[in-house]
């Protein structure tokens, strides 16, 4: 009898499924499906994909839950809507016609979607609404390695709360504090992301990553102005800046003058103010964690930390975190975004009202390497090669390692499709874009003609487990990419030209200083995936085959997808995917694509485009 | 009148006389905000029966949960008899139609 968990509406919609004796068997966003970014709808291919992989253990699905009560939350945009009136009509507009026009009826929506798919769910009795942020602490706990910790969630908003403490013990997490909105650390970072020129919910990513371009020029003028932080890490956001109700924008026109730099528009120069902007901001969030963390350190005299909620996904804090706590264990949920609401809102189900047994986990988690999406048999990925009309190589899986190593060595572009798809914003290798890491060329090569974004935002290292200390100031796995740490000092280079941050012109990536330029960041950080042999076997013999050939233990990993586009979840986006970008080759299972071989015209009938992000 | 300008005068406003729907936690910006205890309302999971389908049942439960301020509001919002249809067909009319009046401010 299984479990179902699922998000929607907001964005980032999901569903995952837990089997009676807790296993994950199948997780994964909406939006891989639907190939819409960001889908917040009803994420009915997903719940489709979980009844299916709930049937081939022949279990049927007992519970389905909800990962945030609607109600409660439409007390909150009604509690906010009565503090700001009367001069408030347009944003009292704005929000209430959403939630008359049928928010607060979601439950009579998920009916009809689950329905539809599971016409003999007993609904009435078996449909269940969790606390967003007690989603987010279940999918932090229940499926991290650590039997007791703290677990902290930071996001822009659920209900009331915007970031909770907890402790969690084997099976029980005993909720005990909250910070309420619009104190919130998530909307926060976003309202300078939009600052910054950046989508809101989408953009904070590159914020992170144009940080370490800059400098925290600006960060005691935000701490002046914007912010008032305690030295328990609980903070007071001054509304006077703040709009939190405005579609899309987050501040008000007051903003600008208090940080003194005007709103850069999308497409507008990105300078480094800007980037000094991104780095204060950066500070000033790491500042707010650090405080938090080591203050529930000191009340609850426990060393083990879990985390989820949007914030969590920044992994430049998370290294701030490790390196600065003295946590003994650290884990973050991959899917920390509302996607893990759906996963954590079905642990809650089994562990606190089904009472079932927690499993402790294999290591190095519960997680299984996020690997919890579909996968497609070889007869499968034959159909959607032969229906697109591609010339192919059947390289075998014998061989499919170390013919992509030498590619990879030649300095060609791969992407890469194996196996289960991943849960969560990152692709860590089974639907990735892979490239040589000692390239200089290749940062701007895969930016600009393979990615088609910024030319500054940086790329990660996918890096063998039993090699990233070597190469990376990294003592622990980190299997998620939510780790940022330096490059080891001794695979820097000392001879290329300093960046000259003092300057406004444009912002521009270092390819001199490393040995390994596409994935060294300009301050010589990098965002690090340790591969598992035994959570990504494949993967893991991909690298080592380049390892022996290079004497480089890891390869550059980015998501096989374009600006816009969701990353791939079946051969057939894949295929697209790939033939509407410069890439040169697609590993497709035990299949190899040659690029430059292929009819053109293919490529104008597979023509695709994506709305920038 | 736009119908949500009408919600926003006849419902709205209203409420933010009504003491017993007063906010419970006013927005600060000069006090400073510390953690507080963990919402009541997230122990747990909440069942199916605690959320609505329709507004009648929206008002019901609201009143069942303790959410006073939903509650109020539903309630006079019920009494306007504004269909769903209708809040989704508005086109968000120019705020000037909002009749001038004197509330009092936090």
């Amino acid at each position: 009898m299984a479990i179902v968990g699922i998000s929607c509406f907001y964005h980032d919609a999901a569903a995952a499924c837990i089997s009676t004796s807790g296993d994950i068997i199948g997780a994964a966003q909406e939006e891989r499906f639907s190939r819409k970014r960001h889908d917040k709808s009803f994420p009915s291919h997903a719940l489709a994909y979980c009844v299916l992989q709930a049937a081939k253990r022949e279990e049927r699905i007992e519970q389905i839950v909800f990962y945030e009560n609607p109600l409660l939350k439409f007390e909150r945009i009604l509690d906010t809507n009565l503090q700001t009136a009367p001069n408030n009509l347009p944003e009292f507009k704005h929000s209430i016609k959403k939630w008359l026009g049928g928010h607060i009826y979601q439950k009579r929506d998920l009916k009809r979607e689950i329905l539809a798919i599971l016409p003999d769910f007993d609904i009435d009795r078996n449909l269940h609404f969790a606390a967003h942020h007690s989603a987010h602490a279940a999918s932090a706990f229940y499926p991290s390695p650590a039997e007791e910790a703290i677990i902290l969630t930071l996001d822009g908003v659920g209900e009331y709360a915007t970031a909770s403490i907890a402790t969690g013990t084997n099976k029980t997490i005993n909720f005990r504090k909250e910070l309420r909105y619009p104190n919130s650390l998530g909307l926060f970072y976003s309202a300078f992301t939009h600052h910054t020129g950046f989508k809101v919910n989408s953009g904070e990513y590159k914020m992170m990553g144009l940080a370490p371009y800059g400098q925290p020029t600006y960060k005691q003028r935000i701490l002046d102005n914007f912010i008032q932080i305690n030295t328990d890490g609980s903070f007071t956001l001054d509304q006077r800046y703040f709009d939190h109700f405005a579609k899309d924008t987050i501040i008000n026109e007051q903003f600008d003058a208090a940080l003194g730099l005007q709103r850069r528009r999308e497409g507008d120069l990105l300078t480094t103010e800007y980037a000094d902007v991104a780095a204060s901001v950066q500070s000033v969030v790491e500042e707010v964690i650090v405080k938090i963390i080591k203050n529930e350190m000191q009340e609850t005299g426990l060393n083990s930390l879990c985390m989820a909620g949007g914030v969590a996904l920044n992994s430049v804090a998370n290294g701030r975190i490790l390196k600065e706590c003295g946590l003994k264990n650290f884990w973050v949920q991959p899917a920390a975004g509302d996607a893990g609401g759906a996963l954590g809102a079905a642990y809650l189900m089994h562990h606190q009202i089904l009472n079932r047994p927690r499993k402790m986990s294999p290591l190095p988690d519960h997680m299984q390497g996020a690997y919890l999406g579909p996968e497609y048999s070889e007869k499968e990925i034959l159909d959607a090669i032969s229906d697109a009309g591609l010339e192919y190589e059947h390289v075998g899986f014998d061989s499919i390692c170390d013919t992509t190593a030498e590619l990879l060595v030649k300095q060609n572009t791969v992407a890469w499709f194996q196996g289960r798809m991943e849960y969560g914003p990152r692709a860590l290798g089974a639907r990735s874009i892979l490239a040589d890491p000692r390239s200089k060329e290749m940062q701007r090569v895969l930016n600009l003609k393979v990615k088609k974004r910024e030319s500054f935002r940086p790329f990660a290292p996918s890096v063998l487990l039993e090699h990233a200390s070597e190469w990376f100031d990294l003592e622990v796995a980190s299997p998620y990419m939510l780790l940022v740490c330096d490059v080891q000092e001794s695979k820097l280079s000392t001879t290329g030209e300093k960046t000259d941050k003092t300057h406004l012109g444009p912002i521009m990536p270092r390819t001199d200083h490393s040995e390994i330029p596409a994935v060294t960041h300009v301050n010589s950080s990098a965002r690090i995936q340790t591969v598992h042999a035994n959570t990504a076997p494949l993967y893991h013999e991909l690298i080592t085959k380049f390892y022996q050939k290079t004497g480089c233990p890891l390869l550059v990993n980015t998501s096989f997808n374009v600006r816009g586009e969701p990353i791939v979840e079946s051969p057939s986006d894949a295929i697209k995917c790939f033939m509407n970008t410069e890439l040169d080759y697609l590993a497709l299972g035990p299949f190899l694509i040659r690029r430059d071989i292929q009819d053109p015209l293919i490529a104008l009938r597979l023509h695709q485009t994506f709305s920038p992000d | 009148m736009s119908v949500l300008t009408e919600v926003y005068q006849k419902v709205l406003l209203p409420l933010k006389e009504d003491s017993r729907a007063y906010p419970k936690s006013e927005q600060q910006t000069e006090k400073t905000t510390t953690w507080e205890t963990w919402h009541s309302h997230h122990l747990g999971i909440t069942p199916s029966t605690d959320q609505p389908n329709n507004l009648l049942e929206a008002i019901a439960i609201a009143e069942r949960c303790n959410l006073p301020i939903s509650e109020h509001f539903l309630r006079n919002y019920a009494s306007l008899e504004i269909s769903e249809e209708d809040i989704n067909a508005d086109d968000s009319a120019p705020a000037d139609q909002l009749q001038p009046y004197n509330y009092p401010t936090f």
